[in-house]
């Protein structure tokens, strides 16, 4: 009973460790759309592509902002996005939690007309996710004294660069956006563990990637009929650096044979492989039936570039509503699909499949030359995990986050 | 899927270009917001317009007394009250008409006008500044811009005035004259409504009493204007404000309900009539 027991926790333990160290460097790149950007576009659930007529179309679609009011300064930040994800008894009886916390102003542009162009200079913030956690065990077993764990991770993508748009007839616009792309990872974990009999294991490793590329951006949108509009944006990010490395050592006394003795290993590893990203191809309908109301819908298409992942097609849509001339409100509801294959009998760890669906709410107040926005974001979710590795065992899991938008624009 | 996804790009961009010319301009893009804020704009330059040919014809009426010194006096109070108003978007005007009449106007747009006989009654800046603040409530709260109904709001609520207003054909020239010609009326005949006169005096107490001054002092103007009232000495502001008495009771309960009458302020009774001339 002892031994089976010594056996279940170190078996939990390690492949819980296990599975960490070897799940995928991107905090969540079977999902597109984790963040939604700007002020209008968030809290319309992310549709924006058929009206990207303020600085955020830089991001959306291009050609919006050849419809733009005026040149703009805007500015929009998650004032905080929280993100917790459940496996349902994956430490015995027990639920691990994953928690992560970012506070990242991820939306800024300015926006300048001239005749018939718009030109938009924006910076960027679609994934952002923060994890820290610390974990300690006192006498979780017979055989083991204290197990402590700590991992503190960062993955920030930044779009940074210049957009172009210019009308054609009174219906009919077409924008570029060049945005150049910068992602830093970085993911340190440690363990400690100590046994009753006095043998200890100590693990410290390091991951870092930096990737650098381009990510052009272009989009069309065109008014067949008055109070519609239509959109569309394709963009792929193409990265022309990605250098990845990481650091390891591993440090164990054994005392089971009555002699104590010592292992210490360290371990560096590098690579420059670069991920391919999906094409992305976005299309929206807009209907406008007063100044006070409209509506919007978004349809998302990802097509897989790499092996491990499928296409998929993610929906949107919104509205706003004037309660009066400065005062509107918007809500929205949005897919945040899997990228990832259906898992079968053969599947196993690191590996979760959960689809998400979100919706977006918010108000905003208008001044004479500027507006302000306050919004938040709620996403749910629900799927399996497949936690340890080299196991087919599952584990239920949930996930939710919650962000509040804050965001300011102002004419200039 | 990814056949249909490599052409879609193409045969979208060739489709709305051969279908381009037909579309539709993009003003229903325009929200709320933007028309709202538009028609404020214009609104406002509607009324700087209008008070232009008002102030016109006050001045055929008065001639604009040329005395710099006390123009830029009452124009440093005017301007410094005026920053109390909340309307950034009007550039404020101030002059002393050179008449022994005892009155003041205010025009939309902006234009302040305080008569030389309303100047030589006052006996402290408190009470020029009252008068000034009365006047400019007058501008703040839209008195006669609501009354002649020279603004809207909403695109379908676009009164016939204001499309007159903004228009430039002839038959839109002789509406504004026309138009003016009730204003002045207004200003020199008819007067305000009893509650806006009343409005603009409580609006201007609490101006006196952010910007530090004596209170007591305005009430005691308009008290002064009661014998002249009766002599018969102020006919146009007898015409225009027929309810001195109405006020002046108005604003005494407003003091003593509000305990305002404990406030003592400054009244810079020294640099007024230093300025004014008054020995």
């Amino acid at each position: 009973m002892k031994n089976a027991l010594k056996k279940l926790w170190l078996y939990l333990s390690l492949l819980i460790f296990i599975g960490f160290s070897t799940t995928s460097l991107y905090a969540d790149d079977a999902h597109y759309k984790n963040i939604l950007i700007g002020e209008r576009a968030a809290t319309m659930g992310g549709s924006y592509v058929a009206i990207s007529d303020d600085s955020t179309g830089c991001y959306y679609n291009p050609a919006g902002i050849a419809y733009a009011v005026g040149d703009s300064l805007s500015g929009s930040g998650n004032v905080l996005h929280k993100m917790k994800t459940v496996y349902t008894e994956a430490i015995g009886t027990e639920d691990w939690i994953r928690e992560s916390e970012s506070l990242v102003p991820n939306y800024f542009g300015v926006l300048k007309k001239y005749k018939d162009y718009s030109f938009c200079f924006s910076y960027v913030v679609p994934e952002a996710f923060i994890e820290h956690q610390d974990l300690v065990f006192n006498n979780p077993l017979s055989t083991v004294k204290k197990y402590y764990q700590s991992l503190h991770s960062e993955d920030i993508t930044y779009l940074l660069g210049p957009s172009a748009a210019m009308q054609f007839g009174d219906s009919l616009s077409l924008g570029l956006t060049i945005y150049y792309h910068y992602r830093s990872f970085i993911r340190q974990y440690h363990y400690f563990l100590e046994s009753t009999d006095g043998s200890y294991q100590l693990y410290y490793g390091s991951r870092k990637l930096r990737e650098d590329g381009v990510m052009p951006k272009l989009g069309i949108q065109w008014s067949p009929w008055s109070m519609l509009t239509l959109g569309m944006a394709v963009d792929q990010a193409l990265l022309v650096n990605s250098s990845f490395q990481g650091d390891a050592s591993y440090h164990s006394t054994d005392n089971s044979t009555g002699t104590a003795s010592l292992l210490t290993t360290m371990t560096r590893s590098k690579s420059e492989t670069k991920r391919k990203f999906p094409l992305h191809l976005a299309w929206g309908v807009s209907y406008f039936p007063t100044p006070s109301l409209l509506y919007t819908v978004d349809l998302d298409y990802y097509q897989a570039a790499e092996k491990g992942r499928v296409d998929i097609m993610n929906y949107s849509g919104g509205t706003e509503y004037y309660i009066n001339p400065t005062n509107a409100i918007r809500f929205g509801m949005f897919t945040n699909y899997t990228n990832l294959p259906l898992p079968d009998s053969s599947t196993t760890a690191p590996y979760e499949y959960i689809d998400i669906l979100g919706a977006s709410f918010g108000y905003t107040s208008y001044s004479s030359s500027s507006s302000l926005t306050v919004g938040a974001t709620y996403t749910t979710g629900s799927g399996k995990a497949w936690l340890y590795s080299g196991s087919t065992e599952t584990r239920n899991m949930t996930r939710e986050s919650f962000s509040l938008l804050f965001s300011a624009s102002s004419s200039l | 899927m990814a056949h249909f996804s490599k052409y879609l790009c193409l045969y979208i961009f060739i489709f709305s270009f051969v279908f381009a010319v037909s579309g539709q301009a993009q003003e229903f893009r325009l929200r709320a917001h933007h028309i709202f804020w538009k028609n404020q704009e214009a609104g406002t330059q509607r009324e700087i317009d209008f008070g232009r040919g008002v102030s016109a014809k006050i001045l055929g009426k008065y001639p604009l007394l040329r005395d710099e010194r006390k123009v830029h006096y009452i124009s440093q109070i005017g301007t410094g009250i005026s920053a109390q108003l909340g309307r950034p978007e009007l550039r404020y005007y101030f002059g002393i008409l050179d008449t022994d009449e005892i009155n003041a106007f205010a025009v939309p747009g902006g234009y302040i006008f305080v008569t030389m006989g309303a100047l030589k009654l006052m006996r402290n800046e408190a009470q020029l500044a009252g008068v000034l603040a009365h006047e400019l409530s007058h501008i703040g709260q839209k008195h006669i811009v609501r009354k002649l109904k020279l603004q809207s709001t909403d695109r379908s609520l676009t009164s016939g005035i204001a499309q007159v207003l903004g228009s430039s054909t002839l038959a839109a020239k002789i509406a504004l004259e026309r138009l003016n010609d009730i204003a002045f009326k207004m200003l020199m005949e008819e007067g305000l409504s009893k509650e806006d006169e009343a409005d603009a005096d409580q609006k201007a107490l609490e101006m006196l009493i952010t910007l530090g001054y004596d209170p007591q002092s305005y009430l005691n103007y308009l008290q002064s204007l009661k014998p002249h009232l009766a002599q018969g000495g102020a006919e146009v502001l007898s015409k225009t404000h027929p309810t001195i008495e109405f006020r002046y009771q108005s604003l005494s309960e407003f003091i003593s309900r509000h305990q305002l009458d404990k406030i003592q302020g400054k009244k810079n009774e020294k640099r007024f009539k230093k300025i004014m001339a008054i020995p």
